[in-house]
């Protein structure tokens, strides 16, 4: 079988189980979103709780990431300018539209009033971040991100704080017109800011959350992408760079999940063909 | 490590995955729908006094309907 393929459907059943789970017993919830360990109620799971809306069966799909992807790929190609660049108020609105269509998700260039400097620009590769006092992995950054660590210890990281690393992006804050007069308002309200970043050239997206600031604007790049970021965008090969949209995710009861975009969140019967 | 990996053998499942790059990924997707559908039929059958409280103050009893109950 395509690994695409049986990787959605495994993702289906996922969140399925998961929704039946917090669904039989919400309370478990709170452990989830905590990441009790398995002291407290033999509890390890890998990620975040996530509340996505799933049919009842999704054992026939109808259409592939693969499919969304070229869909998406082809409708940007009738939207996008032919080179990275601002984007007028209707490009951004038609985006938010299509992504809203493709993937069930609210995404816009501008949230609560706050903006990037660009919304359709390159994005480049970074390191892993430092996520704790002494964290060691490979291809890590030697210094920790714009917001520090991700915990105070390895034993206070979560899951949910695990996948805030793996899926994270850099966005250029510090040429924000307003970062330094606004400060303590924009560094909270852009930590781990959900966003989605989509490689119109293949239509791959993911939902990552903004976790560092760059880079400088002299590398000619307007964004940074984690090493998972890259990968599943597919620009972790030869100069690592790409154009990408990068748009806020409105998702105040946090649904959304992090990681890749296979499916529609909102209407998941276009993938079973229910 | 699960503390029910010696009564549930996912292997059985994992070791038709092809070799790929993705293989580790797909594993994980695959120990967590486990974990979660143990967990949901653990918490069904258990009484309310055996699980770790205090949980919640509103924790529910196991829903008649759950298809874990029949």
């Amino acid at each position: 079988m395509n690994t695409d393929l049986l990787r959605a459907k495994l993702k289906l059943k996922s969140f399925q189980a998961k929704n039946q789970l917090l669904s039989h017993h919400p309370h478990v919830a709170k452990l989830l979103a905590a990441g009790a360990t398995a002291g407290s109620l033999l509890l390890s799971p890998a990620q975040p709780v996530l509340h996505a809306a799933l049919p009842s069966a999704s054992e026939n799909l109808s259409i592939t990431p693969f499919d969304l992807q070229q869909n998406i790929r082809d409708r940007l190609k009738e939207i996008l300018p032919g080179e990275v660049g601002p984007l007028t108020d209707g490009q951004e609105s038609q985006i938010s539209g299509l992504l809203h269509d493709t993937f069930g998700i609210h995404a816009l260039a501008e949230l609560e009033g706050n903006r990037l400097n660009h919304q359709f620009g390159l994005i480049g590769a970074e390191q892993h971040l430092m996520r704790y006092p002494g964290d060691v992995v490979e291809n890590m950054a030697p210094g920790r991100g714009a917001w520090g660590y991700f915990a105070y210890s390895k034993s206070l990281l979560t899951p949910d704080l695990i996948a805030k690393e793996k899926y994270y992006v850099a966005v250029q804050t510090l040429y924000l017109p307003d970062w330094n007069t606004r400060l303590p308002y924009l560094r909270d309200w852009y930590k781990f800011r959900k966003v989605i970043v989509l490689n119109p050239v293949n239509g791959r997206a993911d939902v990552a959350v903004i976790a560092d600031s760059g880079p400088a604007a002299w590398t000619g790049k307007h964004f940074g992408g984690s090493p998972e970021v890259m990968a599943d965008l597919q620009l972790n090969i030869g100069k690592q760079k790409g154009p990408v949209i990068m748009f806020f995710v409105d998702d105040p009861e946090n649904k959304v999940p992090l990681g890749p975009l296979e499916y529609n969140l909102e209407r998941p019967s276009l993938l079973t063909g229910v | 490590m699960k503390f029910y990996d010696k009564l549930i053998f996912i292997d059985e499942i994992t070791s038709e995955l092809e070799e790929s790059e993705d293989r580790e990924e797909l594993i994980t997707i695959i120990r967590e729908t486990f974990h979660h559908h143990v967990l949901d039929i653990i918490l069904t059958h258990l009484p309310r006094s055996h699980t770790v409280a205090p949980l919640s103050p509103g924790y529910p009893h196991p829903m008649p309907s759950s298809p874990y109950t029949t």
